[in-house]
Parts: structure tokens; sequence; C-alpha cells
């Protein structure tokens, strides 16, 4: 821990205490609040917060005190005094210019900074507010320990440790999906690609068959009424979806590499393919036109050799 | 099939259960009226049943062991509950990969926490006379049953 930042008890519990205060008790009296302990080391500088509850305004005349008792001293100096708007800082005892202003009566804080911390300073700070006419009410001590060095305070490391691997672990399960997508990706781009051209060199000499060139669109409508749907439930199912279609899309690419004969069947194949491409492509744009006519099109396009691929 | 899913499942438990109890139970280091563990300091007087504890103390290597064995219960409660998601949703024949990461992951924070207690157990312990508790024994069994539900995880692919 910094030097400069001498640590505190956690503020949440002033609130809570706050809050059950203003519920609970109904009661006129000023309650004031401070740290119960509060850890520096030497030479460094401590903040002694100091706030305070009234059920008055915060009236021009009020004033803040804080008084010092030396650990095993028996009686309590006053140290700091805040009145009409005026400071009045310690110029004789142990704390001579070693003490700064830094509350704000119109933010209820009456807070002190102690620079340059010596053991000498360990002991019991009371603060002490007066609001008139709310005068009524307990002091709040707080006190101050000064260490060699700051010992770590409870749960910091316990946190620091639990945070710092679950957030790494986060990090890596993310940066692995991203990769992983990006990769999907580009390798059914790749895929797409690839098949394009191959079709490309396939279909030229079986165009002018007339029944090969009913067959595909028959299948077309049949593809489509399924790709349709799946476009829709593609957006919920994610990732997992499109992968298998991915390898299933590599399978077919295989079959086809080892078909060697120009059979109908492989046509067919083809031509699914190339509607499932066409599905992919339409999932970006808005479906303003109908995607039945616009694949259909691309699947005699693509029978008739036209080359779709820009 | 469902056996297997059985034994797995009741695999991934008892390793939950053995990380829950030595995280909890205050028997990692024992010895004539002592008993620690991660979270307090007990003494039963000698004459009667009565039971002091204080807290323990706030050394850093305690509080790592502590961080590391409340790690190693999240991943695996995460683990599980991964696991059951994945076995709804996962394709045929996809591998759990993920829950058993996890599960990995939880089998190396219970290590590290039991390692660094072996280690450094001495600077927050003075007494020379304690021996290790059964808590403590939990910790190290944990660890390579979550390291084998954890490979296990990661070998086995889904059937229908």
């Amino acid at each position: 821990m910094a030097p400069g930042a001498p640590s505190s008890s956690p503020s949440p519990v002033l609130a809570v205490l706050l809050f059950s205060s203003l519920v609970l008790s109904p009661a006129q009296a000023i309650v004031v609040y401070t740290d119960r302990e509060v850890h520096g080391a030497v030479g460094s500088r401590v903040t002694l917060h100091c706030s305070f509850w009234s059920s008055e305004w915060v009236s021009d005349d009020i004033s803040f005190t804080w008084r010092y008792q030396p650990e095993g001293g028996r009686d309590a100096i006053s140290i700091f005094h805040y009145a009409k708007g005026q400071p009045y800082i310690d110029e004789v005892g142990t704390f001579k210019e070693r003490i700064q202003w830094v509350g704000d009566p119109q933010w209820k804080d009456g807070s002190i900074v102690i620079h340059n911390l010596d053991y000498s300073d360990n002991g019991t700070f009371t603060c002490d507010v007066k609001n008139p006419p709310d005068i009524v009410g307990k002091t709040s001590q707080v006190t101050l320990y000064v260490f060699e060095k700051v010992p770590t305070r409870y749960g910091v490391v316990l946190g620091a440790v639990i945070g710092g691997v679950l957030g790494v672990v986060l990090l890596g399960l993310l940066l692995f999906y991203l990769i992983r997508y990006c990769w999907l990706r580009r390798q059914a781009a790749l895929q797409r690609r690839l098949s394009a051209m191959e079709k490309g060199k396939l279909h030229k000499p079986s165009k002018d068959s007339k029944r090969g060139r009913q067959t595909p669109v028959l299948y077309a409508m049949l593809d489509h009424t399924r790709s349709t749907k799946a476009v829709s439930e593609k957006k919920a199912k994610g990732l997992g979806e499109s992968r298998k279609d991915k390898k299933r899309l590599a399978g077919r690419a295989g079959d086809r590499g080892s078909g060697v004969e120009p059979s109908k069947g492989a046509k067919v194949v083809v031509i699914e393919m190339e509607l499932r491409k066409d599905e992919q492509s339409s999932e970006l744009r808005p479906a303003v036109k109908s995607p039945s006519r616009t694949s259909l099109k691309n699947a005699l396009k693509n029978m008739m050799g036209l080359d779709s691929e820009k | 099939m469902l056996l297997l899913l059985l034994g797995i499942i009741v695999l991934h438990v008892a390793v939950l259960v053995l990380l829950f109890v030595s995280t909890i139970v205050s028997q990692w280091m024992v010895g004539n009226g002592h008993a620690t563990d991660l979270w307090q300091n007990c003494t039963t007087s000698p004459s009667g049943n009565v039971q002091h504890c204080f807290m323990s103390s706030a050394n850093e290597w305690l509080q790592s062991v502590q961080a590391t064995m409340i790690l190693s219960v999240i991943f695996s409660v995460l683990s599980l509950f991964l696991f059951f998601c994945q076995l709804f949703t996962l394709t045929k024949g996809g591998r759990f990969y993920i829950t058993g990461v996890f599960q990995i992951l939880a089998g190396l924070c219970v290590m590290s926490a039991a390692s660094i207690y072996t280690v450094r157990h001495l600077d927050w312990h003075y007494g020379s006379e304690n021996s290790y508790g059964f808590a403590y024994i939990l910790a190290w069994v944990a660890f390579p049953l979550a390291l084998l539900s954890g490979v296990v995880y990661v070998i086995l692919r889904k059937r229908e």
C-alpha cells in the first residue's frame, strides 16, 4: 500500500449506520461518524474522516472540534477547532504545523489530515460537532495506529486473487470464442469460394442437358423451404448450428471431389450448396426481395454457367 | 450410457462436497486442543467443552489459500452448471470442453491452495506439535478427483 493512502474502515458501514439512524431515531440529536480505526505508516499522512447527521440545517455557527488523547494518556487535548467559517489549528503542541483542514461544512464534512506521522501520534482522536441549535449528541472516536509498514488489510489479497483469476479466466474464454468465431467465418468464406470455383468448372459441359436443368430447380425449391426456416433458427442457435452446416458443406465438397463421373446426383449436390451460400448472404441484407426468387435465379444462372461471383 | 452419466455426476458432486468440506471445516491443523482452518483458530479448553475461536491472521499467504479454495469451489460449481447446460445444448458427438476446462481449473486451484498451505503454514502457526487435520487431507484428495473428472469431461463425447 502506498504511504500516501492510509487505510480506513469501510464506508458502507457508515452508510448503513446513517440510514438506520435516519429511519430509526426520530430524536433530535446530532450524530457524529468517524472511522473506528485508521492505520498509517511513519512519515506518511493520514486523513481522519468526520461526518455528522443533524436534524437541523447546517447553520453558520457550526463548529467542529478534534481532540487527541495519547495512547496511555489520561487527558484529551484540543488540537483543532473550526468555528464561524474559520479553522483554528494547534500551533504549540505535538501536532504543530502538521494538521490540515480538508472538511467542508456544507457537505457535513469535518475531516482533517495529519502529516508526517510519528510513533508518538498513536492514540485516540475525538470528533465533536455542534450545529446550533442542534447541540445534543455523542462524539465519535477514531484510533490511529502508526506502523513502520502498513499491514495488508484483511481481504485485500483474497479479493485480489479471486478477482484476478476470475477476470483472467473470463478474458481467456472471451478471447477463445472470438478467435474461433473469426476462424470459422474465414473457413466458411474460403470453402464457399472454393466450391463456387469448382462448380464453374463442372457445369459448363452439362448445360445443354434438359433433365439436368429441371431436377436441380425442384431441389432448389425443396431446399429453400428448409433454408428459410433455418435462417430464422440460425440466429437463435448461433454458432453451433452454423458449424454443423459448414461441416456438412465440407463433407459434400469432399464427396464431390471423389466422385469423378458427372452424374445427376453430383449436380444436385452442387446446387444445394449454392443455395446455402445464397441463404447466408441473404442473412445480411433485409428481406426485401423474395428470397425464393433469387435463389431460383441463382440456381438457373449456375446451370447456364454464368459466373455469379464478382 | 445412463450409468456413465450418473457416474460422472456422482464424481463431480463428490468433488464438490470434498471442496466444500475442506474449505469450511475447522480441521486443517489439529493438536492438543487446537483446531484451525482457513478462517478461524479455535481452542478447546482442557477442562470443559468451552471453545474459543479467533479469526485467523491476515497473513497474505493464508489469504491466497482462502482465495484459491473459494475459486476452486466456484469453478467446480460453474463446471457442474455448464455440464447440465451442455448436456442439453451440445450437438451429438461434441465434447464437454468448457465443463472439463473449468473442472481442471478447480483441481489446479485446490492443488495450489493445498501446496501453499503446506509450504507456508508455519508463517501463521507457531506451534510445532500440530499435525495436519482431515480437512487438509480432503483438499489433497479433491485435487486428483477434480482433475480426473475434468479429463473425463474432455474425453467424453455426447451421445443422444
